[in-house]
């Protein structure tokens, strides 16, 4: 059966989607292997374009995986969400930088000087 | 619990505990290097206390936990009327599993012998940090202390990887301690440009300023390479760039400003 394309996936399938990314974001950054972390960033992003395209609700749908229980897809979840829930994004980045787990809590802290120094815009 | 609250300075729980004698008996060399094992935690403990400890300030008319003999029973629960903003802790979507994260996974198997391809023993290397700091976080009913404590003494019987484990765990320090200790390289550390060389020959800078003392700085080898990475990964925060490919073309002041950044968050440069 051919698989569905982002467009044709209800939000809730758009959210599995993006955590299944992370998920295995995590996996390439722990296996060292940077070509497979880009075209993930890239599947994670083509996600949250049709997230976006679907307004601000869908968009926070996202917030749902603050809690998941893999570091990388709770940042990235952050990280994608500032825009439209920035408080909820910050604590959610707070947490994973305390948490101290390798490597995510010090991607977790970057952010989060970013976002205060300016260098981080959210949209 | 006593060895890690004695370390760090807090104030046990009233929390009962086991009465009777079960599983591996522990000696106070185990206590001590499993104790040990929490000390990065100690700031985060220490700001949590006040809101989990009885007897500090937590008030559990303002932390209400959920009822027990419930499947959330004990977990914190929005007050009343509140938006939830008041409990230490997000109630937890209903279809994601607890707070905690994924285990760190199966303990990771070290030979006595050191690989002979060096990728292959800088993979267990980091593998066996890796999940060193991760069993450290997570809670102990998902990884027991017996096990952490026997990946650890097998890390410090593999000579080839203790050295490497050990810096992992050193504290930080100030820029001119790291700087100074470049004179006196040991295995386990890395000489690190704080701004990446590469790059900054890529753009001109000399190679008096690259190679220069200011620039360079003796970090746990382990934690370089997540610094490293960290700077080829894409990033959100970069537009989808790496931090890399985002200082293509910027000033040494701003290079430096995030060099210095992240060996802070990483662990190695005090705040």
């Amino acid at each position: 059966m051919k698989p569905k394309s982002l467009a044709e996936m209800t939000v809730d399938e758009l959210v599995e989607r993006f955590a299944e990314i992370g998920v295995a974001q995590y996996k390439a950054i722990d296996d060292d292997n940077n070509a497979k972390f880009r075209k993930l960033y890239k599947q994670m992003d083509e996600v949250d374009h049709e997230l976006r395209s679907r307004g601000r609700d869908a968009r926070l749908a996202l917030t749902r995986l603050y809690t998941y229980p893999n570091m990388q897809v709770r940042l990235a979840a952050a990280k994608w969400t500032v825009g439209v829930a920035p408080e909820a994004a910050r604590r959610a980045l707070e947490a994973i930088r305390d948490f101290k787990w390798p490597p995510q809590a010090m991607d977790a802290g970057m952010t989060i000087r970013n976002l205060d120094n300016g260098t981080f815009v959210p949209d | 619990m006593h060895a890690i609250a004695n370390r760090q300075g807090l104030t046990l729980p009233n929390l009962a505990v086991a009465t009777e004698q079960s599983g591996t008996n522990w000696n106070d060399r185990d206590v001590q290097l499993f104790a040990k094992l929490h000390d990065d935690n100690g700031a985060q403990a220490r700001s949590l206390e006040k809101i989990f400890n009885p007897g500090s300030a937590w008030d559990p008319a303002k932390h209400p936990r959920r009822p027990a003999g419930q499947s959330d029973g004990g977990e914190f629960q929005p007050r009343d009327g509140g938006d939830g903003g008041a409990s230490p802790i997000q109630p937890v979507a209903d279809h994601w599993p607890r707070n905690d994260p994924d285990g760190p996974g199966d303990p990771p198997k070290i030979p006595d012998k050191e690989p002979e391809s060096g990728r292959a023993a800088n993979a267990i290397r980091k593998a066996v940090v890796r999940w060193l700091v991760r069993a450290a976080a997570v809670a102990t009913d998902v990884i027991a202390p017996e096990v952490v404590l026997a990946v650890q003494a097998a890390a410090e019987a593999a000579t080839w990887v203790w050295p490497y484990t050990r810096s992992y765990f050193d504290k930080p320090k100030t820029l001119e301690e790291l700087q100074a200790a470049v004179q006196n390289p040991r295995e386990g550390y890395e000489v690190h440009h704080i701004v990446e060389q590469t790059p900054a020959k890529n753009d001109g800078f000399p190679l008096s300023q690259i190679d220069g003392d200011s620039n360079l700085a003796l970090v746990p080898t382990l934690k370089h390479w997540e610094l490293t990475g960290w700077f080829m990964r894409p990033n959100k925060e970069y537009g989808g760039m790496s931090p890399r490919e985002y200082l293509k073309g910027k000033d040494w002041e701003t290079r430096k400003r995030v060099g210095l950044d992240g060996m802070r968050e990483i662990g190695v440069l005090k705040p």
